[in-house]
């Protein structure tokens, strides 16, 4: 009994969605794919009106039929204009900068009307119910939302399917419809573990904290904040002049490099623990920007520094093992 | 159907939404004050400004305990006010208590939907009580106000005067379903279960029986009895004398009826002048009809055998009738003899003086014809006072009336005229009712008001059948033609419906009653039988309630398309335009500069003319262009669509090359 209502449950859904898995950007809503069901609220006044019409027919109340089919025909402009406020919604995804596994993926929502309708009081919710973004107002010029979307594992993540639905005007009434963006992210894994960095010129753990060669590095120029930069390498001073965000970049590949290896770790560590611990010192060699090898079982990189080494060594890490695990 | 409707309910409703609930309260709310005691309505504001005056602080609704022992004073102040919790005062009263109520414990937005269905729950009971076009404009602003608050609830960054224009904006797209279905909807004669027995305590009217002042104290109050609307001339006002319950049996004090049995057809026959009119009567809570002197034909009713209409059984609501009358016809030729009989009784031991001088006038004049005319000389004679506040009279009323104050009201001349006439061997009896009415310009309708009641009398004599006589028109013939006002002395104080002097005010009236009139004979009075008078002059010659039905789907049918015709995407010139951007970018696109999703056209054109500098101005141009129309307020015109289509097809070519 109960494993039938689910399948039906689950064939409806399957039915409602009707598109075979993520779609191409920028989706716009078409009229076919909106829902319309009365809410509870809206139960709540269908019943009303139907107590008010018996009162209205014994008591003879001419002022109680103009009332109910008053409050009638408003509730049934009420499901079109709910019906109105989505159809034609355009909405895109993008993953914005980099995301680490256990932190807040940071995907980003451009929603847009295709025509000049205003729209209001739209909400997207996860699969699960979750609110993720609610807007007010969105008209035909694009504005960004942010939506909360936590990113639990490392490899490729997509919002997945999302419900956007709005009650607007009076709440009677809910319109829907689900839309599954394809708006790949790739999750680094995250950056955890208590081990010292490993030096590939000099063995010693002792050296093996990276603020001890701060004093050997020469400056070599600013580059953008990143989320996982340290706070003592902002360059304050420009900061507090123009508001921008910058960090110190130092060269200090005359001075170490750095062999990260999967081979060196303890073997009491797991394939995630280790491919934490990696990234982790792979965030200490980028913050400073020093020369590093990467070593995953079958494959190397580096020695190599820059940006495009190190992001090529954290989509290794995200990716190891193969994307679909 | 929404399992996560609820879950961003927010614990706390934000301030101009609490605001606005409390306004809209006090506009649901403030009908109930005029038939509520006072200090249920007292209650209710002190409720209200409570809760805005916490709201105004931006501070949170007291704590429920507090609230239980308010419902109690709210509970025993409807006891006190009703005697009873139960009844339709009573739970009307309940009702409008519950709202404040409501809104002191209102958190979130559950406690808000509940507020606002109170609040429409409130809108239709207060029909319950007076459905006048007052009550209905006070329903309608409720109702927008409603609605506004629905919406705020679902957009609190809506402004006060944004809720409202989406409310009636909603409202107008319902109001032809409305308007279709309020004529058409199958209206049904009678209620589908009981009534509470006390749904028709509120009005007032002649009653069955007569006693010292049961006529004056009607005097004060302008409340209409009913309309008439003639078709043709009008009576003169000496012969507006509308006929309501007859009293023949007297004990001294009381006058009341002697039931005489009707029947479908009168028993005599319409002679000489005749008036048509059809009647619109109030709801009276009585049997009788009323009728000018003497109904000939009427498709409701029954014809009394003492000459006025009878219901069928008690008029509970607003009863329209069409009558016509006789003025001059001769009737109870053949009257019963215990009928005559009945109209001779006099009580042992009353009024002996008056008795005393019946048998005078007796004694003077043979023929009966003789005695009325001599008792209305002694009447007149006496110089009697007409006065609307009497002294009080002792046991022997007639007496002290005829020889010791000299002052009285009509139904003292009447009642005292009838004694001396039974003194006299004359059958005599009082006839009740109303006399005048007031001709409304306005809607020509006669307005016949309970200030216009009135009691006269009646006498058998063999050759004429029953005649009317009318002591205080003999009296005070200006009582008659120009109505009770002009009859009384100045000293008198006289309600402001009947003052004559102001005219302005007087102009006002007429109109107001005139809408009045229109709003109870085709709002409030829309019913069964009007449903199919109106059918029929659409010429539907027999509509049954199939027949209604399919004009409703059919006419809701229309109105829904209508409604998706309204709401459905329209291609618009807009398309046209935008369909000529898409293709630039989709040409843009095979030349190795797709536009992003996310690009707006500004920052796409910006990308062309750093990869194309050559026609960085040219792009620019284009950019804005497009930019301006499609996002701004100047919609494109067909020139400019085409113009557009140029520039870009010669843009395009230009970057090829």
């Amino acid at each position: 009994m109960q494993t039938t209502r689910q399948m039906i449950r689950q064939r409806l859904r399957r039915w409602m969605q009707r598109v075979p898995g993520p779609e191409a950007q920028p989706i716009v809503l078409p009229q076919r794919r909106v829902y319309v069901l009365p809410t509870t609220a809206g139960l709540g006044v269908v019943v009303m009106l139907i107590v008010m019409l018996l009162a209205a027919i014994n008591y003879n109340l001419s002022l109680g039929y103009a009332f109910t089919f008053l409050i009638a025909g408003t509730g049934v402009a009420h499901i079109l204009a709910s019906w109105r406020n989505l159809v034609g919604l355009t909405l895109s995804v993008q993953a914005e900068g980099e995301c680490f596994a256990g932190d807040v993926a940071p995907f980003r929502v451009m929603l847009g009307s295709r025509n000049p309708y205003v729209r209001h009081a739209i909400q997207i919710r996860a699969d699960d119910g979750r609110l993720l973004l609610s807007a007010d107002t969105i008209d035909s010029h694009s504005r960004y939302e942010r939506m909360v979307i936590p990113a639990l594992r490392r490899g490729t993540m997509r919002p997945g399917r999302l419900t956007i639905e709005t009650v607007f005007p009076l709440g009677w009434v809910r319109a829907w419809s689900y839309v599954e963006p394809d708006a790949p992210l790739l999750v680094y894994p995250q950056p955890m573990g208590e081990l010292p960095m490993p030096h590939a010129n000099s063995m010693n753990a002792q050296n093996a904290q990276p603020t001890r060669h701060f004093a050997d590095e020469e400056f070599a120029g600013l580059r953008d904040y990143r989320s996982s930069d340290s706070p003592s390498r902002v360059a304050w001073r420009r900061a507090a002049r123009d508001g921008a965000l910058l960090v110190k970049q130092f060269d200090a590949y005359d001075s170490e490099d750095w062999l990260l290896s999967w081979t060196q770790l303890p073997n009491t560590l797991d394939t995630e623990a280790r491919l934490s611990q990696l990234t982790q010192w792979l965030l200490q060699a980028r913050a400073a920007n020093a020369r590093v090898t990467l070593e995953l079982p079958g494959a190397g990189v580096g020695p190599a520094h820059g940006d495009a080494h190190y992001r090529a060594c954290l989509e290794r890490l995200a990716l190891f093992g193969g994307d679909e695990r | 159907m929404n399992p996560q409707g609820e879950r961003i309910a927010s614990p706390r409703i934000p301030r101009a939404l609490a605001l606005q609930l409390c306004a809209q309260a006090a506009i649901t709310l403030w009908p109930y004050t005029l038939f509520q005691p006072w200090y249920l309505s007292a209650l209710c504001a002190v409720l209200i400004f409570w809760r805005s005056a916490l709201a105004w602080q931006d501070r949170p609704a007291p704590a429920g305990w507090l609230l239980m022992p308010l419902a109690f004073i709210g509970l025993g102040a409807i006891v006190l006010a009703y005697g009873n919790p139960v009844g339709r005062l009573p739970g009307l009263a309940l009702l409008s208590l519950l709202l404040p109520l409501k809104l002191l414990e209102t958190r979130n937005t559950r406690d808000v939907r509940a507020a606002l269905l109170l609040n429409f729950f409130l809108i239709v009971g207060m029909f319950l009580h007076e459905q006048s076009a007052l009550i209905g404009f006070g329903a309608a602003l409720a109702t927008v106000g409603s609605i506004a608050a629905a919406a705020r609830l679902q957009r609190v960054s809506l402004p006060v005067l944004g809720s409202l224009s989406q409310s009636l904006r909603l409202l107008a797209q319902g109001v032809p379903l409305m308007l279709a279905l309020f004529v058409l909807f199958p209206r049904v004669d009678g209620p589908l279960w009981g009534l509470p027995i006390d749904a028709y305590s509120a009005q007032t009217g002649l009653s069955d029986h007569m006693t010292n002042g049961s006529i004056s104290q009607l005097i004060p109050s302008g409340d209409i009895a009913f309309r008439a609307a003639f078709h043709g001339a009008l009576p003169p006002p000496a012969e507006r004398y509308w006929r309501g319950p007859v009293l023949t049996r007297f004990d001294g004090s009381d006058w009341r009826r002697f039931v005489v049995p009707a029947s479908a057809t009168p028993a005599y026959q319409a002679a000489g002048r005749s008036w048509n009119y059809t009647l619109t009567m109030e709801a009276h809570n009585q049997r009788w009809l009323l009728a000018l002197d003497f109904p000939t034909a009427s498709e409701t009713g029954l014809f009394g055998g003492d000459f006025a209409l009878v219901a069928t059984q008690a008029v509970r609501k607003r009863m329209r009738y069409n009558v016509q009358s006789s003025p001059d016809v001769l009737v109870g030729m053949d009257e019963n003899p215990w009928v005559l009989q009945a109209a001779l009784q006099l009580p042992q031991g009353f009024n002996p003086r008056a008795v005393d001088r019946g048998a005078q006038i007796a004694a003077a004049a043979p023929e009966p014809a003789q005695r009325v005319k001599a008792a209305i000389d002694f009447m007149r004679k006496d110089r009697l006072q007409y006065t609307l506040s009497p002294p009080p009279l002792g046991r022997d009323n007639v007496d002290d009336f005829l020889f010791t104050t000299h002052s009285g009201f009509c139904e003292h001349f009447a009642a005292a005229f009838v004694v001396l006439m039974r003194a006299a061997g004359v059958p005599a009896r009082v006839v009740t009712g109303y006399q005048g009415g007031e001709f409304n310009p306005v809607d020509g309708t006669l307005v016949i008001r309970q200030s216009d009641a009135h009691a006269w009398a009646e006498v058998w004599l063999s050759e004429r059948g029953w005649v009317r006589v009318d002591p205080t028109a003999e009296s005070f013939p200006q009582r008659i033609e120009d109505g009770v006002a002009s009859a009384l002395p100045s000293t008198d104080a006289l309600p402001l419906s009947m003052r004559n002097n102001l005219a302005w005010l007087r102009a006002l009236r007429y109109r107001w009653e005139a809408i009045g009139n229109a709003w109870n004979q085709w709002v409030l009075g829309y019913n069964a039988q009007r449903q199919m008078e109106l059918m029929q002059r659409l010429g539907i010659s027999n509509p049954d309630w199939k027949l209604l039905a399919s004009l409703m789907a059919s006419s809701a049918g229309l109105w829904l398309l209508w409604l998706v015709w309204r709401h459905f995407p329209k291609r618009r010139r807009l398309d046209a335009f935008d369909r000529n951007w898409q293709r630039f970018c989709r040409r843009m696109a095979r030349l190795g500069l797709p536009r992003e999703p996310w690009e707006s056209p500004g920052n796409y054109a910006k990308r062309i003319a750093a990869a194309r500098p050559q026609h960085g101005e040219a792009i620019a141009d284009i950019a804005e262009f497009y930019a301006t129309h499609r996002f701004g307020k100047i919609p494109p015109t067909a020139p400019d669509v085409a113009r557009f289509a140029a520039q870009l097809t010669e843009l395009f070519n230009r970057l090829r090359t």
